[in-house]
């Protein structure tokens, strides 16, 4: 069955070079889908989605966790607390992918949890707090 | 009873005069962030008793130059171990929630206050008097923001975008209570309102209280009016009182009001039949650092609220800080209230003032006051 799972990855400046990408369409035919990436002295991490065969994504997982590539899957990256979301709609023009939808029979400000690219910006934008960081 | 919104079909379908017949009451809401806002607190006398002179509610600064044991909460002081997280604000909302808040106070002590320092803790339910008293809520329309800059600002009206790419704008428009009496014909000291989920009063008119701006379709095309209010604590609720954290700004409060329109003729019942589409904002640019900041351009609350706006020939993103959702609430609550004959409507005992301009702040010296 294929599906499509979120992660986390984490690399240090030992298996920064490895060419992961290349492996994971060629050998374990996984389209990943790099969302949001970041360099730094030490390393550096990626958010990323795997679209593959369930079993394919375990072995990918695997495989890199060999390479000793901290490996997370995100369920949820940006999360909403709902019980302090007030509707208002701070977050909605500073979304880049659009997952802020205002209802305009309820106004009520919906949020597409799977549009969701973990850019982080409306979490500054969010004045009651309610959208939060999962931090793994 | 109809709310501010149920109103507009009803006017529609029949006209002004027949719906003026029908109607008596129109209800109004708002729920945004008003930073001119706290409370008062009387925490009764311990044993032996204290003046206290330096106050701290969970490590919130509280104000020490009342009487012994009362003081005054400001939503927007910063705690001092976590400024940036807590603040007055949230020392409200965990009051109204009946959270536990730890005081800490002191005092040189003297002959009828022996007392120095005092470490305990409090509820809604353990002090006195708890109100609320907010000296400027509610504004008459709000000038909208953007930012034409090449980097992201964060201000009072939220986050805004370099290069314009984003509009901020915060009223209830056309369920805001004072764009529905635009002249307070019927809102004046004593106007008995709905605040923070409870009950409270117009206490006077609000700080900068401003009659001057111009008026477009009746309504003011920028800030103007706005109100003091004054409510009991008890019987409010945190779904209407809400800590907001505007990022690198400040601590602040989103305060519900709803305040009750008797229709007394029909000049009132077209008052409260005003749409977004006839209510105008200013858009501001908020790269300019100055209390004089350019009009990029004049906006509809109709074209605000559909979520992208013309600006400058570009199609701009625009986002809403008050919640139109807790406003519609608020209105479908209080004419609940007033329809089970829980809240009653006052008259006013004194009118809001027909003319007034706030003053800018002068850098003076003595002998020129003199
Ligand atoms: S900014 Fe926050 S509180 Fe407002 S609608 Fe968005 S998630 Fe909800
Ligand atoms: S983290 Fe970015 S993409 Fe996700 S909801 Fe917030 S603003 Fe939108």
């Amino acid at each position: 069955m294929i599906t499509t799972k979120k992660y986390m990855l984490k690399f240090t400046t030992n298996n920064f070079q490895e060419p992961i990408s290349y492996e994971l369409v060629k050998r374990f035919n996984i389209v990943p889908n790099i969302m949001q990436a970041k360099v730094n002295e030490s390393g550096g991490g990626l958010i990323l989605d795997l679209r593959g065969e369930a079993t394919d994504i375990e072995d990918a997982k695997a495989y890199m966790e060999g390479l000793g590539v901290l490996v997370k899957e995100l369920e949820k990256h940006v999360d909403r607390d709902e019980s302090r979301c007030i509707h208002c709609g701070a977050c909605v023009s500073v979304c880049p992918a659009k997952a802020f939808v205002v209802n305009r029979r309820t106004w009520e400000v919906e949020f597409k949890s799977d549009l969701c690219i973990a850019c982080e910006s409306c979490l500054t934008a969010c004045s009651p707090r309610a959208m939060k960081m999962e931090l793994w | 009873m109809f709310t501010a919104e149920e109103v507009l079909d009803l006017v529609e379908d029949k006209g002004i005069d027949a719906a003026f017949e029908e109607v008596d009451v129109v209800t109004t809401g708002t729920f945004g962030a008003m930073c001119s806002s706290g409370a008062f607190l009387n925490f009764g006398h311990s044993e032996p008793p204290i003046r206290m002179a330096e106050i701290h509610l969970n490590d919130v600064q509280a104000y020490g130059g009342l009487a012994a044991v009362d003081t005054y909460i400001g939503a927007t002081q910063a705690s001092r171990s976590r400024p940036t997280e807590y603040g007055g604000a949230h020392v409200i909302e965990d009051l109204v929630a009946g959270k536990p808040i730890h005081l800490e106070a002191s005092s040189p002590g003297s002959d009828c206050y022996p007392r120095k320092e005092i470490d305990t803790y409090v509820s809604l339910e353990t002090v006195n008097e708890a109100y609320i008293y907010n000296p400027r809520n509610s504004y008459q329309n709000y000038a909208a923001a953007s930012n034409s800059s090449d980097k992201t600002l964060f201000t009072y009206m939220g986050k805004l975008l370099p290069k314009n790419r984003n509009i901020t704008f915060s009223s209830a428009g056309q369920l805001s209570p004072l764009l529905n009496d635009p002249h307070c014909r019927t809102i004046g000291v004593g106007t008995h309102i709905f605040l923070g989920g409870g009950e409270g009063y117009v206490a006077w008119q609000g700080t900068q209280f401003n009659t001057s701006p111009a008026e477009k379709n009746g309504v003011p095309t920028g800030s103007a009016r706005n109100l003091a209010l004054i409510g009991d604590m008890r019987g409010m609720s945190t779904e209407y009182l809400r800590a907001l954290n505007i990022h690198n700004y400040s601590i602040s409060l989103a305060v519900g009001v709803g305040i009750p329109i008797p229709i007394l003729d029909k000049e009132m019942m077209r008052a409260c039949s005003i749409r977004d589409e006839d209510i105008v904002a200013p858009v501001l640019d908020y790269s300019v650092g100055s209390s004089r900041r350019p009009v990029l351009a004049h906006i509809s609350y109709e074209q605000f609220r559909s979520g992208t706006v013309e600006l400058e020939g570009k199609s701009v993103r625009t986002s809403s800080l008050s919640s139109y959702k807790k406003a519609r609430d608020i209105a479908l609550e209080l004419k609940k209230w007033i329809e089970d004959k829980e809240f009653l409507l006052t008259e006013p005992v004194r009118s809001m003032p027909v003319s007034s301009k706030p003053k800018p702040l002068q850098i003076s010296t003595k002998e020129e006051l003199e």
